[in-house]
């Protein structure tokens, strides 16, 4: 596709443009590329990878075999949280799996606005994993922009979703949506767990991933001073029970 | 001499003689060359992946304006603006005119190298609008007031000891220098600003054209709350930062993040495309590109020179120069410090001004080696040399200079005979007691250093003695 040109109220740009075609007349060597050469390592069992980037990342990674041990892995983790609202996409899985843990907390959905400050965890949906590097890929159907989802985060692995790595993701998500999200990220937790572990005086914040507003929530889980408590947390639902 | 090549000299010499900030930069350096080599080691081949790399900015700088015309046109579907700006005046009063249109009184922003290149930070505050910085090490180096010290890691010439000092005045009611307690303070007060702020301003690592979003890395999540809470985003990046395809992030997302810090991948990596679209509870109402020019076309058109514009700000070359470690960031005294700097600064803003850059090296390729879309810095360093003399008048001593040399090194005769001239005047200097005053041309190297002993006979006189042919 050929994209139209327009030069009202800014016409630096068709001089820029005029500039570069006029250099571009010159050709630059093309460089040789790597043709066929691997450049990451093949990943064969991506559950099991992922899982391991996990690990290392300090994110607690939990296989369930169904929707009720979901809730109750979830149910787990807030009742370590101190009171107050939690923030839950808007989704019928999740509407279906908030019947099931039932805390009494007040659930902000997030068709009802953005988080609050105040919230205590984020549980969202993915829209891929990452294997190679334990990373989530979330769009803005998962959640608002702003959001982190660094607390308890919930994640719905859609059949064929895992890719080995960033760019099978964006693939696979392309074909599940047939367009580009709007909005995505790939959260990567890499704390050093020594000093996490060790020195964390109970709000559990690392230099990393300090600032995002998810991280207040994270920051409440290990009040408690527990070391499992400090790990951001999410789910994966197996295929089966997201068809149920 | 430059105003600037004398303030770098003289930055230079001082900051080589302060041995506590050599031992720091060298800490930094020495972790990081430890996560950088553990990264790279993750890859099943990394040369492959430095090649891939090269290929895909190859190919976005050569089309450059079919992809950004790509990229707007994806941008403007979605319901943002883009403003091509030639140089940074126009940048600046594109950004400053929106702000005061649009009632802004404080700006959130996250890390952008380009908004330092065109002194953005400054053009708002003359305007009474608060900008505050939200990328940590550029929000610890906006409290001391002074740049960047390396493109990634700003604060980098910093221990935890003055950050605590730091926060302490001007944070109020900080006491500590435990590194959590400090951030917590940190994200306190940015908080505040996050939410309170009319504007947030972004660079781009990428901007991908066929999907018509930039490509935004940061490990603190900053990024996202000043491209999402904000009612207005403006994005400002230099014309050369675009890509061609959402897939080749797959590629240069984790060579960026293993190149800058040896990270897999960065904590966030995000992608924004527009303002906030009629399903979504949140994001910015108004969002505006900026592609900024300043002197990048007119690199482009330097064959030779193109290349430099595949740089993806990772900071390798700074980490491998060991020029860069001995007289540090700001000794520069520019946006962009070490090879990368060295290189792209005199292209940018004037091969007269800048051109002592040029010679900020010892020319040892450790920064060609290690740069992941392998830019071959050390001979454009060269380059940069060679058209620096012959754009400029050289001091008439340095055209003497070697004008000699070239006269004396084309005759066997003629070098031998300069030899012994200069092996003469060594010894009337000593003899006169001359060595590292005014009146010595060896005044540089003698100031500082004892003097060599003079040699009795030359190298050419001991080898014919050795083989009997003098």
């Amino acid at each position: 596709m050929e994209p139209t040109e327009t030069t009202a109220e800014n016409p630096s740009r068709a001089r820029i443009l005029e500039r570069i075609r006029t250099a571009l007349r010159t050709p630059a060597a093309r460089p040789a590329g790597p043709a066929d050469r691997k450049i990451f390592a093949p990943v064969t069992d991506m559950l099991d990878r992922f899982q391991k980037e996990c690990a290392a990342n300090i994110t607690e990674c939990v296989v369930t075999p169904d929707m009720r041990a979901s809730a109750r892995a979830v149910a787990d983790v807030l009742a370590a949280l101190p009171p107050g609202e939690i923030f839950v996409q808007d989704s019928s899985a999740l509407r279906r799996l908030a019947t099931e843990w039932q805390d009494g907390r007040k659930i902000q959905w997030s068709s009802e606005g953005g988080p609050r400050e105040s919230a205590q965890a984020t549980i969202t949906a993915a829209e891929a994993l990452v294997a190679l590097t334990g990373s989530v890929l979330v769009s803005a159907a998962c959640r608002p922009r702003g959001i982190g989802g660094r607390a308890g985060s919930h994640c719905d692995r859609e059949p064929g979703s895992t890719g080995p790595r960033p760019g099978s993701s964006f693939r696979a998500h392309a074909r599940a949506k047939h367009r580009f999200p709007e909005f995505l990220c790939l959260p990567h937790y890499r704390f050093k767990p020594d000093r996490r572990h060790r020195e964390d005086p109970g709000d559990g914040r690392a230099w990393a991933g300090a600032i995002d507003r998810g991280a207040g929530a994270e920051l409440r889980i290990n009040g408690d001073g527990a070391a499992t408590r400090s790990k951001p947390y999410f789910w994966i639902c197996s295929p089966r029970m997201l068809l149920c | 001499m430059s105003q600037a090549s004398q303030e770098f000299l003289r930055s230079a010499a001082e900051k080589s003689a302060d041995i506590t900030h050599r031992q720091l930069i060298r800490r930094a350096i020495d972790s990081y060359n430890v996560a950088s080599e553990r990264g790279r080691s993750r890859f099943f081949d990394w040369e492959a992946a430095r090649l891939k790399c090269q290929e895909i900015k190859w190919e976005a700088v050569n089309n450059l304006d079919r992809y950004l015309l790509e990229f707007e046109q994806r941008v403007k579907e979605r319901g943002g603006h883009v403003f091509w700006a030639e140089n940074s005046e126009e940048a600046r009063r594109y950004i400053t005119d929106l702000a005061v249109s649009r009632g802004v009184h404080k700006v959130v922003k996250s890390k952008s190298m380009v908004s330092e290149e065109i002194h953005l930070g400054a053009a708002l505050e003359k305007l009474g609008i608060k900008v505050v910085e939200t990328d940590l090490g550029e929000y610890i180096v906006q409290l001391r007031e002074e740049t960047p010290y390396h493109i990634v890691t700003p604060a980098m010439h910093l221990n935890r000891t003055q950050i605590a000092a730091l926060f302490k005045q001007k944070l109020g009611g900080v006491d500590t220098d435990d590194p959590q307690q400090l951030v917590a303070a940190a994200r306190r007060s940015l908080r505040l600003d996050f939410f309170s702020a009319e504007m947030g301003i972004s660079g781009a690592n990428f901007l991908v054209a066929d999907a018509g979003m930039i490509a935004l890395t940061t490990n603190e999540g900053n990024a996202r709350l000043c491209t999402s809470v904000p009612r207005i985003h403006v994005v400002l990046s230099g014309i050369e930062k675009v890509i061609p395809r959402l897939q080749d992030l797959a590629t240069l997302w984790p060579v960026l993040a293993t190149a800058g810090t040896g990270q897999p991948i960065t904590c966030y990596s995000t992608l924004a495309g527009g303002p906030r679209q009629p399903n979504e509870t949140d994001g910015p109402e108004e969002f505006h590109v900026v592609l900024v020019d300043n002197g990048r076309s007119e690199l482009l058109a330097n064959v030779e020179e193109r290349e430099v514009l595949h740089c993806i700000r990772c900071g390798a070359c700074i980490n491998a120069c060991p020029i860069f470690r001995t007289v540090g960031g700001h000794s520069y005294g520019t946006t962009y410090m070490g090879p990368i700097g060295s290189v792209l600064t005199p292209r940018l803003r004037g091969l007269k001004e800048f051109q002592h850059l040029s010679y900020a090296s010892s020319l040892c390729g450790a920064c060609t080696e290690v740069c992941p879309v392998k830019i071959d810095l050390h001979h454009h360093l060269l380059h940069n040399r060679r058209d620096a003399v012959n754009e400029s008048d050289r001091p008439w001593s340095e055209r003497f200079g070697f004008a000699m040399w070239r006269w004396s090194v084309e005759d066997a005769g003629r070098f031998a005979m300069m030899g012994w001239l200069a092996r003469l005047g060594m010894r009337v200097m000593r003899a006169l007691r001359l060595e590292g005053t005014a009146l010595d041309p060896a005044r540089p190297w003698n100031r500082n250093h004892a003097a060599p002993p003079i040699p009795e006979k030359s190298f050419r006189a001991l080898w014919g003695k050795r083989n009997g042919t003098n």
